[in-house]
């Protein structure tokens, strides 16, 4: 091979293994750059001007357009809470305290980051409807198949997330996310 | 050292290279492919959009929050600046900025608007005196272009079409005859 060439075969090897390197880091490794509050993912410098490089591509590909955190506070979880993948093969139960925030909602996501079509255009629980009645706690069936007044319908999903937003959140909680007291995700039966 | 060697680390600086560069050209590129999303489906820069309610065949933008009513202007203030309106909201309600590389750098919520709204100019120039012009809060752009986005929770679906309504006094638009607000 000419000198050329092997300029050109250089290029082209740098340019798969830097874009590809990045790619796969900001899809994959930068999970890393959450800390961790049980099953739950945050990192305090979502949305600010001062997260890092890799941390602002992973909030891109995930959650494009988050809050900075005195406004609202995101948690992320991939796992169960004995560290399982959340997947559609099994049914879980989110349950805990109300959270302490003006507003707040879990959601479920699929895979790719977009919600889940379901026939019962069911995404989330917020607070406005799972405090309705002044509850001192909840709790949530994510599962495929129907499950009570508080089912988030999890089919087809294969691998999700659930996404906890608090708005508003308690300044002890801007502060440092990782003391906000949060659910439990418990996996309770799996075919 | 000899030719092969000198090959090898040159591919491993240029590749060390393209990574840092897909790293930091990414979330750019996130957000011009969200906002093309928005603008292929709705209006133009500078004009607000009203979001239909948000479901899962809504695909502009990652992670949605669909129990939010969104409204979104793409902004562009190179060549002007924007006024900007947020009404008073008994419910969660706020207005936020996002830098062309998905920062976002300025957040209005609705326990700090009076009951007649809060106006703001966005500019692209720096603000060296104070942050407003009687009752105009001034804001400034760290970047040309953007994304306004305005999130009002809709608490229960029965409530969606009165909050629709509420939300049409948001707005976003040019400020005629006005290139930059200098203070």
């Amino acid at each position: 091979m000419n000198r050329a060439g092997k300029a050109a075969a250089s290029l082209a090897v740098a340019l798969v293994m830097g874009v590809g390197s990045a790619l796969l880091v900001i899809q994959v490794g930068s999970r890393s750059l959450l800390q961790q509050s049980g099953p739950w993912g945050y990192n305090a410098l979502i949305g600010s001007d001062a997260a890092g490089p890799y941390l602002r591509a992973f909030i891109a590909w995930v959650g494009l357009f988050a809050l900075k955190n005195s406004e609202t506070v995101y948690y992320i979880a991939y796992e169960d809470s004995e560290g399982n993948a959340l997947n559609d093969a099994c049914d879980y139960r989110v349950e805990g305290a109300p959270l302490d925030a003006r507003w707040w909602s879990i959601g479920l996501y699929a895979e790719d980051h977009f919600l889940l079509p379901n026939p019962q255009n069911r995404y989330s629980f917020s607070s406005s409807h799972l405090l309705k009645d002044k509850a001192s706690s909840f709790s949530i069936t994510v599962s495929p198949e129907p499950g009570g007044s508080t089912w988030l319908p999890s089919k087809g999903a294969g691998d999700f997330s659930l996404t906890i937003r608090m708005y508003n959140p308690a300044p002890e909680i801007v502060a440092d996310p990782g003391s906000a007291v949060l659910p439990r995700i418990i996996r309770e039966r799996c075919t | 050292m000899s030719s092969k060697i000198q090959l090898v680390l040159a591919t491993l600086l240029l590749a060390a290279g393209f990574h840092a560069a897909t790293i930091l050209l990414f979330p750019y590129a996130m957000v011009r492919a969200g906002t093309g999303k928005l603008l292929d489906s709705h209006a133009a820069v500078n004009q607000i959009i009203f979001l239909d309610r948000i479901t899962a065949e809504w695909r502009d933008v990652v992670r949605p929050n669909p129990e939010a009513a969104y409204s979104a202007c793409i902004f562009d203030v190179s060549k002007g600046d924007l006024e900007l309106f947020l009404p008073a909201s008994k419910n969660y309600a706020s207005l936020s900025l996002y830098a062309a590389n998905s920062d976002n750098f300025f957040v209005l919520n609705d326990r700090d608007v009076p009951t007649e709204g809060r106006r703001m100019r966005l500019q692209r120039n720096e603000i060296s005196g104070p942050a407003h012009a009687g009752d105009v809060s001034l804001v400034q752009s760290p970047s040309d272009t953007g994304l306004a986005i305005y999130r009002t929770i809709v608490p229960d679906s029965s409530e969606w079409d009165a909050i629709d309504r509420w939300r049409r006094e948001q707005y976003c638009r040019p400020i005629p005859g006005i290139q930059s607000f200098q203070r």
